[in-house]
Formats: C-alpha cells, sequence, structure tokens
C-alpha cells in the first residue's frame, strides 16, 4: 500500500464527508462537548451556565436544557451557598487567575460527591472578563478509597499509628486510643515520639530517618525487646510492624502495633516450667552420708550440662558429701563440648573438696570419648553405679559388712 | 583495714587462716606474709585455708594462693583449702585457673583429717 501525503489524505477526507472539514475549533468544540470523564463547562460574569458538556451532565446529573441560563451555584450544597463559597470561587479566580478547590457538590438528584473543581477567569483579547471555565473531577471513587482505608484502618485487630515524614501522627484507630490511653485527638498532630518511652525517646527521629531513608516493610527492631508507652507512663512491651506508604501526598510510615504482655508473660512462664523440668529431671539423691548419686539422662546440651554442675555442686556442699557419683548410663552420646563441661564439673568439684565418680560408661559412649580425644584419665570411672559405690565406700574408708560378720 | 583482721591460728601442729569475705590484693599479700611467718615462728605439718566466706575469685588471689601452697610445702607442709563456695569453683573452673598442689576439702573439719591423715583422699592412680 503506498503512504500517502497529509493532503491526499485530507482529499480523500472531504469526497468521503458530505460537507466541508472541520477547523480547529471546532475540534475544539468536539472534544469539550463529548469529553465525559470531566464536566467542562463555562459561566458568565454573572455566574449563569453558558455551555454544558456531555461530562457534565454526567457528574452532575442534569441536561444541558435544565442548567443553562441557572446559577451555578444550585450545584454547591447548602451550606457552602450560605457562606457564599461560589462567589468567593469566582471572585478568586478572576483575581488569581485561578482556583482550585476540593469539596462536596450536589447532584440533580440531591446526592453528594466530592470532587475537584478548577475555575478558570475567560478573558477576550482585550484582557476583559467575560466568563469562567469550570474543569469539574468526581473523586467519589477516589473518596471511597480513603473511606475504605480509613474503615479498614479502624477495623484492623491491631493498633494502627499513621506517621508523616516529619514523624507527626496523622492517623490512629480506636486500638490505638485503648491501649496507649489517648483519646485521638490528643495524638494527631503530635510528633510519634509521645508513645515511645522515655529512655529511647532520643535515639527515635535517628531510627525514623533510616527508616525513610530504606523504605521497606518490615518489623521494627529486630531482636530487640521493644515498649510503648501509655499516657499514665507505664510501659507496654509491644511488637512493631512498619509499612511504607508512598502517595502523591507524600511518604508515610504506618506502623502495626500489637501488645505481646500476655506473650512475654507466657514466655516467662514457660521458661520457669523448663527450668523447674530440667531440676526434675537431674534430681541429686543421697545415697549415704557422704555419698551423693546424680543419675543424667538423655542428652546434655550445654545449657543443660552447665545448670547440672551447679546444682551438684550446691549439692554437695548442702549435704557435706565428699562423694559424687555421676551415672550417665542414661546419655545416649556426649559430643565435644557436653565432653569438656563434663570435665569442668569434675574439676570443679574437686575444687571444693570432693570427688566424681563417673558411673555407666557403655562401650559405645567409651569409643565415642576416645575418639573425640575427650581426656578423663583423672576421672575415677566405672562402667556401672554398684562399680561406683564399691570406689565411694572405698574413699571413705567405709566397709560393707554383712550381719553373720562376712564382708 | 582488711590486712589487720587476718590471724593464723594454731591448732596443734596444724595452722588455721580464715580468709575474709572480699580479700583486697593488700591483704591477699598480707595473709601470704602471715602465714609464712607463723610456719617458721610454729614448723606446723599443714596449713587449712579457710575460703567458705569468700564469694569472688580473681586471678591475683589464686596465684597468690597457689605461691602460698609452694612456698609452705618447700617449709615442710601441706596446704588444704577448704569450703570453697560453688560459685566460685565454677568461675575458678571456666576461668582455667588450677589450683596447682594444693589439697581441697569440703569444710575446715574435713580438711583437718586430710591432713591428719584418716580421711583418704580418692587418688586416681591407686584406683585405676
Amino acid at each position: 500500500m503506498a503512504t500517502e501525503t497529509g493532503r491526499a489524505a485530507r482529499a480523500r477526507a472531504a469526497k468521503a464527508m458530505k460537507g466541508p472539514l472541520p477547523d480547529s475549533e471546532t475540534y475544539t468544540r468536539l472534544l469539550v462537548e463529548s469529553v465525559s470523564d470531566y464536566a467542562i463547562f463555562t459561566l458568565d460574569t454573572e455566574g449563569l451556565v453558558t455551555t454544558w458538556n456531555r461530562g457534565a451532565e454526567r457528574i452532575s446529573g442534569y441536561r444541558p436544557g435544565e442548567i443553562i441560563g441557572r446559577h451555578f451555584s444550585c450545584l454547591y450544597p447548602e451550606d457552602k451557598i450560605d457562606v457564599g463559597f461560589p462567589e468567593q470561587e469566582l471572585k478568586t479566580a478572576a483575581t488569581e487567575g485561578r482556583f482550585e478547590d476540593e469539596g462536596w457538590r450536589l447532584r440533580k438528584d440531591g446526592s453528594r460527591y466530592w470532587a475537584n473543581v478548577i475555575t478558570t477567569p475567560l478573558r477576550d483579547p482585550l484582557g476583559n472578563l467575560v466568563g469562567f471555565g469550570k474543569v469539574v473531577r468526581d473523586l467519589s471513587q477516589h473518596q471511597q478509597a480513603t473511606d475504605r482505608f480509613r474503615l479498614i484502618v479502624e477495623s484492623a485487630p491491631n493498633a494502627i499509628v499513621m506517621a508523616n515524614h516529619e514523624g507527626l501522627i496523622v492517623l490512629v484507630n480506636s486500638q490505638t486510643e485503648q491501649l496507649f490511653g489517648y483519646r485521638r485527638d490528643e495524638l494527631i498532630g503530635q510528633s510519634v515520639e509521645i508513645l515511645v518511652p522515655a529512655g529511647v525517646r532520643g535515639a527515635h527521629p535517628g531510627y525514623r530517618a533510616s527508616f525513610f531513608a530504606d523504605l521497606k516493610t518490615r518489623a521494627m527492631g529486630a531482636g530487640r525487646d521493644l515498649y510503648g508507652m501509655h499516657k499514665d507512663g507505664r510501659e507496654i512491651p509491644v511488637e512493631i510492624g512498619l509499612n511504607p506508604l508512598v502517595t502523591d501526598e507524600g511518604s508515610f510510615v504506618l506502623a502495626s502495633i500489637i501488645d505481646i504482655t500476655a506473650r512475654k508473660q507466657a514466655e516467662e512462664t514457660i521458661a520457669r516450667q523448663a527450668q523447674e523440668i530440667l531440676e526434675v529431671s537431674t534430681p541429686v539423691v543421697q545415697v549415704w552420708e557422704g555419698i551423693i548419686a546424680a543419675p543424667l539422662i538423655g542428652t546434655l546440651d550445654s545449657q543443660r550440662t552447665e545448670q547440672f554442675m551447679e546444682r551438684l555442686l550446691q549439692r554437695i556442699v548442702e549435704t557435706n558429701s565428699p562423694v559424687a557419683l555421676v551415672d550417665i548410663t542414661g546419655v545416649p552420646t556426649i559430643d565435644t563440648q557436653t565432653g569438656q563441661h563434663l570435665i569442668e564439673t569434675v574439676t570443679a568439684v574437686r575444687m571444693l573438696g570432693a570427688q566424681v565418680v563417673l558411673t555407666g560408661v557403655r562401650p559405645a559412649l567409651a569409643q565415642t570419648l576416645v575418639h573425640l580425644g575427650i581426656d578423663l584419665s583423672h576421672v575415677i570411672t566405672r562402667s556401672s553405679m554398684s562399680g561406683g559405690v564399691r570406689v565411694a565406700l572405698d574413699i571413705l574408708n567405709l566397709q560393707v559388712v554383712s550381719k553373720n560378720g562376712k564382708r | 583495714m582488711a590486712a589487720d583482721t587476718i590471724s593464723v591460728i594454731k591448732l596443734h601442729d596444724v595452722l588455721m587462716v580464715t580468709v575474709p569475705p572480699d580479700p583486697d590484693d593488700e591483704t591477699v599479700s598480707a595473709l601470704q606474709e602471715r602465714v609464712l611467718q607463723t610456719m617458721e615462728r610454729h614448723e606446723a605439718k599443714g596449713l587449712v585455708l579457710d575460703i567458705s566466706t569468700v564469694e569472688t575469685l580473681d586471678s591475683f588471689f589464686a596465684r597468690t594462693v597457689v605461691e602460698t601452697v609452694q612456698m609452705v610445702a618447700l617449709m615442710g607442709g601441706r596446704t588444704v583449702l577448704a569450703g570453697m563456695r560453688p560459685s566460685v569453683a565454677i568461675t575458678a573452673t571456666q576461668l582455667g585457673l588450677t589450683l596447682g598442689s594444693a589439697l581441697t576439702a569440703l569444710n575446715v573439719d574435713r580438711a583437718l583429717d586430710v591432713l591428719d591423715g584418716t580421711h583418704r583422699l580418692g587418688d586416681v592412680s591407686d584406683d585405676q
């Protein structure tokens, strides 16, 4: 297909059309009339509507015949008319050259919609004011989105605090009010540091700045215990998730705050119970005057071995027992670190003035100990508990004698 | 000054010293002095160092104790450390501090038994 020159194309179009080709003014008029996304209409200097496009009809419901010649204030809600707002719009547009407003407007059926309105003065070539142009955008969807956002924030189970780039609170929900004990009007506009414990307040702006420098959704203060401060001064343990929010109104941060007081208490209870279980599962019993026995059961990790050592030493002193039988029959494996801890225990016991007899060294364990190079050559060891008892009696210079006199 | 509170007691042929709770370096040094002086005067066969009130152990103290044990040995006596607290034992072990050739006993009573020879220590070399 051969490309046509512009002139040839116009000539062809002219032949196809029934009348003369539209000029640029006509195109402009067609544009204004046809656009349906925006209400574009004009007023005379008094404010009477002179033109009305398809968009205006769609947005406010008036057909051209119903509104042309009427004062444009019928498009405003009562409260705006009462304060003379429409007239003020025109006056400002005339002096400033432009006036932009966001606010409620009225449809023909009386319903309201949130609109963005730009008023422009229209002047003739000599500069005389001949009227006004208005471009109106229906922001209902935007408003709907904002309302929806506020609804979500309000109904969230966590306390939500939204702060702007400068750290001022712009939005909170009722969970925030409950958690921190403030009414929302006491928080909005305040610096977010009002919710931060006094001790951390100084460093907080720095943290905020680094967050805004690297906007990323993340948990706040990873690995640290976080606290918020109630209005009455009390500190509340919390967990905080941060969400950056970049809008055309600026950068914000959305903080989602959970009160973890209950969780912390549960953690403390668990820790306490774990400690109790530990004590229960490593009993140290007195077998005879001067002999205590501690059967170890299960795998020994560093923490458990350390705690065992403390308890053993304590019991040795309490019972005044020079011999401690430590039975490891129930210990399946030992690693190098545990082996070291055991040796430490033996040394510590010796420092007290007592002695460990390690019993229950089974073949498998014996192999492991040798292979790992754990040196227990300075420790008395026996393969069974009864063997250990024999040694203990020997150390204490005791002898078991049967009732009829035989040993 | 704490150094003045160090008194070395003679019980028959054994010397006994109670170390105060938180001995500073000066006290520890004074202790060593007193012990050696008393050893010379009485030619005791042994020394009991009662450390049952000592709560913390630093390396200076440990070192001085080890030295004292060696010095007493040179003068013909054996030393027994009595009544070490569990927390001190743990710290010493973790710091890798050793007590040299010092003997240990759970309390002063047993310490005297040790020096008497009536309390037999489980000597590893004998048993295995």
